[in-house]
């Protein structure tokens, strides 16, 4: 790699700007919208590994596709963009434009959550590895790929097995390969361990981080499971009902939570020796149908004053520390 | 590759057992039901033709008469014995003869049908199939086409119509309206079959009535599995990685989506041959072909048991080993399945 392309790549900007997305669903004959991606902003330059938190349903699968630019008549953009900026090239997603899909897996490459049924069952490896080559009009060398796969720790000779012929960490792998192996600049990465034993999840997890780091590349990691984020992100957002209810460095969140949602969530990360009963969120998680009008997290929250019945809140700075934090909440204001 | 032989030859076997199973017992079963059906008996059906022909029998001659009618179509003894005695038969490749054009042996009468048939159902069956297979895995890809939907509304169109009558509406405006093509046979009455160019122009337009409403009856069928098929895997999780990794369309087409429905696919059509035999009885009588549908039905008509079994025979055998070709090419086209028997 000349100087000039690691240059380029510590250029990578990213910026999402009031993105609301919804899906279309039909329910008992009436269509429906789900507001999955509500307002969402946040800014990364460089080369950084941003993880997204939330609990399950609240909408990370959904920002993840709206990142990647990957929305169908189903799900559509409703308002706000988000501009990729990668030193030479410029590319956006917006309600009425999609370019990023010219820098689809060159520039910009996604993991998707269900990556273990993500290949085709009746292809040999080889065969996909080929596809893509093909298909991105790169010149396919075994050798190289095969460099690339000793990278993600396999074992060359997959490439002449089927993917049922692979274990789920395995399949994760390669899914890995495929996604960094034209070099993007940044990785959308879904829940890429959900469905792994706890030894093979923190392999992964150290796998990514390499890449990451090695590569220069800027991360886009989304999870449910806020204990695997600290030795992993810089950057984390904390979503909640379709929001980014709290955004910041991750030490500063660990130690210095700001958003009620965030303090729940944090208090359920187990220690070694805590005694202490874990208590579960109160309320149910929020209906993204009909979501509760003002603060999606009011109904839940303990510390509920009028106003946030009334108004959402918006991701603005908080200078309660000398790091940089944003939260989404009436108490900080 | 040792071993991969060893295990080759182990599911070989082991099919083809499973093959001669089907047909032994096939057979029997084929045996069985033409005799216990009660006063479908030849012998009696003959003697009683003559009884009705107004002939004069006297009571202690029919008895004799039965008995030499029954031996001469190989029926005397107790069934076990005649059970016995067709598969000796049967294995040196004598079906006997036929009851109602005797002395002709079955075998001679087959002969000279299946070559129609075959010809006509093997070569309808595959056209349609591949022109049906190729164009649904298209549409399911590219639903909004317009030529998709014509297609899509011809085929739904053609779906309910009861092939006979499809098959009728064909035959009067192509044969008796416009005249285009003549109304029966398979080849022009006085040609002597030959490799000639004029007997096999006469083959060809005997034979393009029945196999156009074949291949479009046919057609719209594999076009809407296919479809369907194939429309469920544009939905799976690989299909959609494929998109979001920018796999060139084609590719996708091919090697993604048709594919992986190919399996279902080509089961179907392996099946399809199969019954050949069986579903060609409506075509050849309404197109009045020559084949074995029509050889099987006026075997029906006069009890002609040794026919009849002949032609179950045919279709037994056909649809074990369509059963085991379907066996050993699955493998091929889906990795999933191996002939070791399990996967991985
Ligand atoms: N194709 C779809 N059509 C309609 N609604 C959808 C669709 N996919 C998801 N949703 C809805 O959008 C909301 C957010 O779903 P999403 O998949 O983004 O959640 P998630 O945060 O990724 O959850 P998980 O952690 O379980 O993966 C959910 O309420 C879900 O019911
Ligand atoms: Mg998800």
């Amino acid at each position: 790699m000349s100087k000039t392309s690691l240059d380029l790549q510590t250029t990578v900007h990213v910026e999402a700007s009031n993105l609301k997305a919804y899906y279309l669903t039909e329910q008992q004959g009436v269509m429906k919208e789900v507001k999955a991606v509500e307002d969402v902003s946040f800014d990364i330059e460089g080369s950084k590994f941003l993880a997204i938190v939330g609990e399950s349903g609240c909408g990370k699968t959904t920002l993840a596709k709206v990142l990647y630019g990957f929305v169908n008549s189903n799900l559509s953009i409703i308002g706000g963009r988000i501009c990729y900026s990668f030193g030479d090239a410029q590319y956006e997603v917006s309600p009425t434009a999609n370019t990023l899909k010219d820098a689809w897996w060159k520039k910009i490459s996604y993991v998707p959550q269900g990556s273990l049924s993500a290949l085709n069952p009746v292809r040999k490896l080889k065969d996909i590895f080929l596809d893509l080559a093909n298909s991105h009009g790169v010149p396919f060398q075994e050798e190289k790929v095969k460099n690339h796969l000793k990278m993600v720790k396999l074992p060359p000779y997959i490439l002449r097995m089927y993917p049922f012929e692979l274990s789920g960490g395995m399949r994760q792998r390669v899914v890995i390969a495929l996604a960094t192996l034209l070099h993007p600049s940044v990785i959308i990465a879904d829940e890429p361990t959900s469905a792994l034993d706890v030894v093979t999840q923190r392999d992964i997890l150290r796998l990514l981080k390499s890449i990451q780091v090695d590569a220069k590349s800027t991360f886009i990691f989304i999870t449910h499971d806020i204990s695997l984020v600290p030795d992993l992100a810089d950057f984390m957002a904390i979503m909640y009902g379709g929001c980014i209810v709290e955004y910041g460095p991750t030490e500063a969140i660990f130690s210095r939570p700001l958003h009620p949602y965030t303090k729940f969530l944090l208090s359920t990360v187990p220690t070694i020796g805590d005694k202490t009963e874990k208590q579960p969120i109160p309320g149910s998680p929020v209906n993204l149908i009909d979501p509760p009008p003002g603060c999606r997290f009011h109904p839940r929250c303990p510390y509920g004053e009028k106003i946030c019945a009334e108004q959402r809140p918006g991701l603005v700075e908080n200078k309660a520390n000398s790091w940089e934090c944003r939260v989404a909440c009436w108490l900080y204001r | 590759m040792g071993g991969f032989l060893k295990f080759f030859i182990r599911y070989l076997g082991a099919r083809l057992i499973v093959c001669f199973l089907v047909i032994f017992v096939g057979v029997t079963i084929t045996f069985l039901i033409p005799r216990l059906i009660p006063g479908s008996n030849p012998a009696e059906i003959a003697v009683r033709r003559l009884q009705m022909a107004g002939a004069y029998l006297p009571p202690e001659s029919v008895e004799p008469m039965r008995e030499a009618l029954l031996k001469l179509y190989g029926l005397e003894g107790s069934m076990i014995e005649q059970y016995f005695r067709y598969w000796r038969e049967l294995l040196k490749g004598n079906l006997g003869p036929s009851f109602a054009s005797f002395p002709t042996p079955v075998v001679v009468l087959i002969s000279r049908s299946l070559p129609w048939t075959v010809g006509l159902l093997a070569l309808t069956a595959v056209v349609s199939w591949v022109i049906g297979t190729l164009l649904g895995g298209v549409a399911s890809y590219r639903g909004k086409r317009l030529w998709v939907r014509v297609f899509e509304m011809f085929s739904n169109a053609v779906r309910p119509i009861p092939y006979y009558i499809f098959a009728l509406t064909l035959l009067i405006i192509f044969a008796y309206v416009l005249r285009w093509f003549p109304a029966g046979g398979a080849f022009q009455v006085g040609i002597v079959p030959s490799f000639s160019s004029t007997f096999v122009k006469s083959v060809i337009k005997h034979g393009f009535l029945p196999a156009l409403s074949l291949i479009i009856i046919g057609m719209g069928a594999w076009f809407l599995n296919m479809r369907n098929l194939a429309s469920g895997v544009t939905h799976e999780d690989f299909v959609i990685f494929a998109h979001q990794m920018k796999i060139k369309e084609s590719t996708i087409l091919k090697n993604y989506v048709m594919k992986t429905a190919m399996p279902a696919q080509l089961t179907g059509l392996a099946l399809q041959l199969g019954t050949v035999f069986s579903g060609t009885i409506i075509t050849e009588i309404v197109f009045n072909y020559p084949g074995l549908g029509t050889l099987a039905f006026t075997a029906i008509m006069q009890s002609d048991y040794n026919l009849i079994m002949g032609i179950t025979l045919c279709s037994i055998v056909a649809v074990a080993f369509a059963t085991l070709l379907v066996d050993l090419l699955l493998p091929f086209v889906d990795p999933r399945i191996q002939y070791t028997g399990g996967a991985g």
